[in-house]
C-alpha cells in the first residue's frame, strides 16, 4: 500500500475545470503539464485552499478537507514554489529557514546553533552557503533549494514547482534532479512539477498528467513517457511548427552583414564576451549558468556603462532608445503593456515615426483599428487591457513589434510559462520578423522552444562564450528543456 | 418552533415578522421623539444594530442554506448527485422533505442495484448469444479439433464454460480481485483463440503485496466489460499487435484499477459523450435495447456508485492513435459487504 498524500476526484469547476481525478503518492514526483493553460490556475489554487467547488472531492493524506457542500476557505499544507520565491532576501538563509516559520516556538535566537542545523540540511544536498549569508546574495538555484528545505521544515504534504526551468538554468536543472530523488525517496516530500515541455517532465517526474482544456486528457505512467505517445496530442504543435513548410526559411543562411557586435564585453558576470548577430539572423544566446542574460539584458536596454569593451550597432554606438531597436523583457505582457491606455494605443505607440501625424490624425487610427479588428476584436479604441487574458496581452505585444518593423528584436525568455498554442503563436511571430528583415537575439536560461526559431545556438560558460553550433547540428545539442528543429 | 425553524420557509417568516416588527418600533420610537416624549435619538442606534443583527443573521441562516440548495438541486438535475437532495440539512419546507422522502424511495438502491446487475448478466448474455462471439469461439474450437490434438479444445471448451459459470451461476453483488482477474483472464484466453498472439494481457501491481490485494472485494463483473471494450471497440481495429494493460494500485482507502489498451482510441465527441455519461448519474441505459458502445462501462460505473457511493467509479481518456486509458476507483474493503 503506498500511502496517499492528494486525491481529487471528479473535480469540477466549470469552465476551468471538469472531471479532475488524480492522485498524488508520498515520496513522488508527478508531472503536470497543461497543454494549454485553462485550469492551471485554479487546480493548483484547490491544492492549496479549500475553494468552493461545482462538484468534486479533495482528500488530503486520506481526509476529506474540501467537497461541494462543504468549502471552507481554509489552507492545506502545500507549498508553491515558482519565480517570485517566498523568501525573504533581506533576511539570512537561517532566518528564513528557521524564525519564519509557524511552527517556530524559539524566544531566543541561538544563531551558532541555526547554523549548524543549516548545515546539516544542506550536506546531503552537496551543497554549502556561509551562515549569515543573505538570501539576496545566494544564486537562483540556492534559492530554489533553501525553499525545498524550507517547505520540508514546514511539514508541507506537498510542495508545487511551476515553470522552474524560466529561472533555473539548464545546468542548476540538471543538478536538481538528484536533490528531487533524494528529498523525495529520503524524506518523503511530494512534488508535483508544473510545467509546459515533456522533455522536462519526464526527466524529473515518474509519472504524468496531461491536461487541456481544464480536463486530464492522459494520465502517464513511466513506460508511457515517451516523445512517440506526447506526439499524438501535441499534434498541432508539430503540424504547425515541426513539419511545416516554415523550416524552409532557416535551411542556410550567408553570414554578412555584421548588424550588431559585442566587443570584449565586461560587465558583472559577464566576462570578455564577443558576440555578432548577422543581418536577418535569429541567434539563441543560452546562458546555461544562469549568470549573465539579465546583466546583459540591462547593458543593451538601460545604456548603462560596461566596465571593459563596446556595443556596437552598424557599427555605432548602440542606442536602445531607436525605433529600430526592440528590446523584450521577461513576461512582457504585464511590463510592455500600459493598463492607462486602450488596447488601440497599446499597439500603435511604437508605430509613430512609420505614420505621420499618427497621433493626430483620427483617420489613420481608424483604418489601422479596422486592419487589427480581425485579430483583437472591434471597439479597440475603447477596450482595456487589463480585461483580457496573458494570451491576448502577448499577441498586442508582439503585433506591436511587427507594426515597429524593427532591425533588431533582443527578447528574454520568450517562451517561458506560456502554453503550447501560445507557443506556436510565437513561433509564428517570429517566422513574420524574419521574413521582414529582422534580427533576433533571444537570451535564454532554458531552451524551451527558441530552436524552432533560431539559426544559431550560442553556448555561454563562465560569462563567454563557450561554443556555438548552427541549426544543421542543433542534434548535438542535448538539453533538458526543449524541442529541436527536425 | 425550534423544529419547524430547520425550514427554509419559516426562517424567512420569523424574518419578516422580526423586520416587521423593527419597522413598526421605529416608528413608534420616532413618534415619541417628535412629541418630545423621548429626549435623545439613541434609539436610532439601536434600530441600526437590530437591522444590522438582522442582515448577518439572515445571510447565515437564509442566504447561505439557500444557495447550498440550490447547487444541490442544479446538481441533482444535471445527474452529479442523487444522495445529496435526500441529506439536504436545511430544507425549503416540510413537503420538501416528504417529496425528498418520495424520491428516495424511488431511487431505491436496491431496485436500481438489481436492474443494474440484470443488466450486466443481459449484457454478458447476449454476448454469449452473439452469433458472432458464438461463432468464433466455435470456429476456434474446430479449427483446433482439425489442426491439433484434443488438449487444447479442451482447455478452450473449459474456459468457455468456466466464464459461463462464473457470469450465470454467482449471483453474489461482491467477488474478489482474484477471481474477477481469474474471469477476465479466462475471457482474455477466449478471445486469444480468435486474434492469436496478436493481443496481449499484460497485469501488473504496484507497492503492495500481490497476494494482500487479491482478497479485496470488487463488485462482479467490473474488469471483463471494459476488457471486452478495449478488445472490440480498440484493439480489434487495429493493425498489428495490441496490448491490454490492467494496472493494479492501492492507497490506505482506495483499490484504483486501470485498464489500458494500445488500440484505435476514441474520437474526441464519442470520448465527450462517454465522459458525460460517467460523471453524471442516469439509468435511462437501463431502458434502451439499441446497440449503444460504451452501455457496459456505464453499467459498470453505475453499479459501483450505487454500491459504494459517488465517489467512485470509472474514468476514460482516450486518444486516436493512442488508445484508451479506463480508470476505476473503488474503496479498499476485504469484507463482504460494501460500505455504502
Amino acid at each position: 500500500m503506498r500511502e496517499e498524500v492528494f486525491r481529487l476526484e471528479q473535480v469540477s469547476i466549470p469552465p476551468f475545470l471538469h472531471d479532475i481525478h488524480l492522485h498524488l503518492y508520498r515520496g513522488e514526483i508527478v508531472a503536470l503539464i497543461g497543454l494549454n493553460a485553462l485550469g492551471i490556475d485554479e487546480l493548483l489554487e484547490i491544492f492549496q485552499k479549500n475553494i468552493a467547488l461545482h462538484y468534486g472531492h479533495v482528500y488530503c493524506k486520506n481526509v476529506l478537507v474540501n467537497d461541494y457542500l462543504s468549502s471552507n476557505n481554509s489552507q492545506n499544507p502545500v507549498t508553491i514554489i515558482e519565480r517570485n520565491s517566498m523568501l525573504i532576501e533581506s533576511m539570512s538563509v537561517e532566518d528564513n529557514l528557521f524564525i519564519l516559520r509557524k511552527r517556530s516556538k524559539q524566544h531566543v535566537i541561538h544563531s551558532k546553533m541555526l547554523g549548524r542545523q543549516m548545515q546539516t540540511l544542506l550536506e546531503p544536498l552537496g551543497l554549502f552557503i556561509e551562515q549569515k549569508t543573505l538570501v539576496k546574495d545566494i544564486t537562483s538555484f540556492e534559492k530554489l533549494v533553501i525553499q525545498f528545505l524550507k517547505a520540508s521544515l514546514a511539514h508541507s504534504s506537498l510542495v508545487i514547482l511551476r515553470d522552474i526551468s524560466t529561472f533555473v538554468s539548464e545546468v542548476d536543472l540538471a543538478r536538481l534532479k538528484p536533490i528531487l530523488t533524494y528529498l523525495s525517496k529520503e524524506k518523503g516530500m511530494t512534488f508535483l512539477y508544473v510545467c509546459n515541455h515533456h522533455q522536462e517532465a519526464f526527466h524529473f517526474a515518474s509519472r504524468c498528467y496531461l491536461m487541456r482544456e481544464g480536463r486530464i486528457i492522459k494520465h502517464l505512467y513511466a513506460d508511457q513517457m515517451t516523445d512517440a505517445i506526447i506526439n499524438c496530442y501535441a499534434n498541432e504543435f508539430a503540424e504547425s511548427v515541426e513539419l511545416s513548410d516554415r523550416q524552409q526559411q532557416y535551411r542556410q543562411h550567408s553570414q554578412i552583414d555584421e548588424l550588431l557586435r559585442l566587443h570584449h564585453l565586461v560587465y558583472g558576470n559577464i566576462n570578455n564576451l564577443d558576440l555578432v548577430v548577422h543581418k536577418e539572423e535569429t541567434v539563441v544566446l543560452l546562458d546555461s549558468e544562469n549568470l549573465v542574460i539579465h546583466q546583459l539584458f540591462d547593458l543593451l536596454g538601460k545604456n548603462y556603462l560596461a566596465y571593459e569593451g563596446t556595443i556596437a550597432y552598424r557599427g555605432k554606438h548602440f542606442r536602445p532608445s531607436s525605433r529600430s531597436i526592440a528590446l523584450v523583457p521577461p513576461k512582457p505582457d504585464v511590463s510592455l503593456i500600459f493598463p492607462q491606455l486602450s488596447v488601440l494605443d497599446n499597439l500603435l505607440f511604437t508605430s509613430d515615426h512609420k505614420i505621420s501625424n499618427l497621433w493626430f490624425n483620427i483617420h489613420h487610427r481608424s483604418a489601422l483599428a479596422g486592419e487589427l479588428e480581425q485579430k483583437f476584436g472591434t471597439h479597440l479604441a475603447e477596450k482595456d487591457p487589463s480585461d483580457f487574458d496573458q494570451a491576448y496581452r502577448l499577441r498586442m505585444v508582439y503585433q506591436r513589434l511587427l507594426l515597429q518593423k524593427p532591425e533588431f528584436i533582443c527578447v528574454v525568455q520568450p517562451f517561458a510559462s506560456v502554453d503550447m498554442y501560445q507557443r506556436m503563436e510565437l513561433i509564428s511571430y517570429f517566422d513574420l520578423f524574419k521574413q521582414r528583415g529582422s534580427s533576433i537575439l533571444i537570451l535564454a536560461v532554458s531552451l524551451s522552444d527558441s530552436l524552432q526559431i533560431a539559426d544559431r545556438l550560442v553556448i555561454l560558460k563562465e560569462g563567454r562564450v563557450h561554443h556555438q553550433l548552427y541549426r544543421n547540428e542543433f542534434s548535438q545539442y542535448h538539453g533538458i528543456a526543449g524541442s529541436i528543429p527536425m | 418552533m425550534a423544529k419547524r425553524a430547520r425550514y427554509l420557509e419559516m426562517r424567512v417568516l420569523l424574518l419578516a415578522l422580526f423586520l416587521t416588527s423593527l419597522i413598526m418600533l421605529s416608528l413608534l420610537l420616532a413618534l415619541l421623539y417628535r412629541q418630545n416624549r423621548i429626549a435623545s435619538p439613541v434609539f436610532l442606534l439601536l434600530v441600526a444594530a437590530f437591522t444590522f443583527g438582522a442582515a448577518i443573521g439572515s445571510y447565515y441562516a437564509i442566504y447561505l442554506p439557500y444557495a447550498r440548495t440550490k447547487h444541490i438541486m442544479q446538481l441533482f438535475a444535471s445527474g452529479y448527485t442523487f444522495n445529496a437532495i435526500v441529506d439536504d440539512k436545511v430544507p425549503l419546507n416540510r413537503e420538501m422533505v416528504d417529496l425528498n422522502k418520495t424520491l428516495e424511495t424511488l431511487l431505491n438502491t436496491d431496485q436500481i442495484m438489481n436492474a443494474s446487475k440484470r443488466q450486466a448478466q443481459f449484457l454478458a448474455l447476449q454476448n454469449q448469444i452473439n452469433p458472432h462471439f458464438l461463432y468464433n469461439t466455435l470456429e476456434g474450437i474446430r479449427s483446433e479439433a482439425l489442426l491439433a490434438g484434443l488438449d487444447s479444445v479442451a482447455t478452450m471448451t473449459e474456459a468457455l464454460s468456466t466464464f459461463f459459470r462464473y457470469t450465470i451461476s454467482n449471483v453474489e453483488n461482491l467477488v474478489s480481485l482474484q477471481q474477477e482477474l481469474e474471469n477476465t483472464k479466462n475471457y482474455f484466453f477466449i478471445q486469444q483463440f480468435r486474434f492469436g498472439n496478436r493481443i496481449k494481457l499484460h497485469i501488473s501491481f504496484d507497492g503492495e503485496q500481490e497476494h494482500e490485494v487479491l482478497q479485496y472485494r470488487i463488485p462482479k463483473l467490473t474488469l471483463q466489460p471494459i476488457v471486452e471494450n478495449c478488445i472490440v471497440h480498440g484493439l480489434e481495429c487495429k493493425v498489428g499487435e495490441g496490448n491490454l494493460y490492467i494496472r493494479i494500485e492501492t492507497s490506505q482507502s482506495r483499490l484504483f484499477i486501470t485498464v489500458r489498451d494500445d488500440g484505435v482510441g476514441m474520437p474526441d465527441d464519442v470520448l465527450q459523450q462517454m465522459q458525460s455519461k460517467l460523471s453524471t448519474r442516469s439509468f435511462d441505459y437501463v431502458k434502451r435495447d439499441e446497440h449503444q458502445g460504451g452501455i457496459a462501462l456505464v453499467n459498470v460505473n453505475n453499479r459501483i456508485k450505487l454500491l459504494f457511493g459517488e465517489q467512485y467509479g470509472l474514468t476514460v481518456t482516450s486518444r486516436i492513435g493512442v488508445g484508451t486509458d479506463v480508470a476505476i476507483s473503488l474503496p479498499r474493503s476485504k469484507g463482504e459487504e460494501p460500505v455504502s
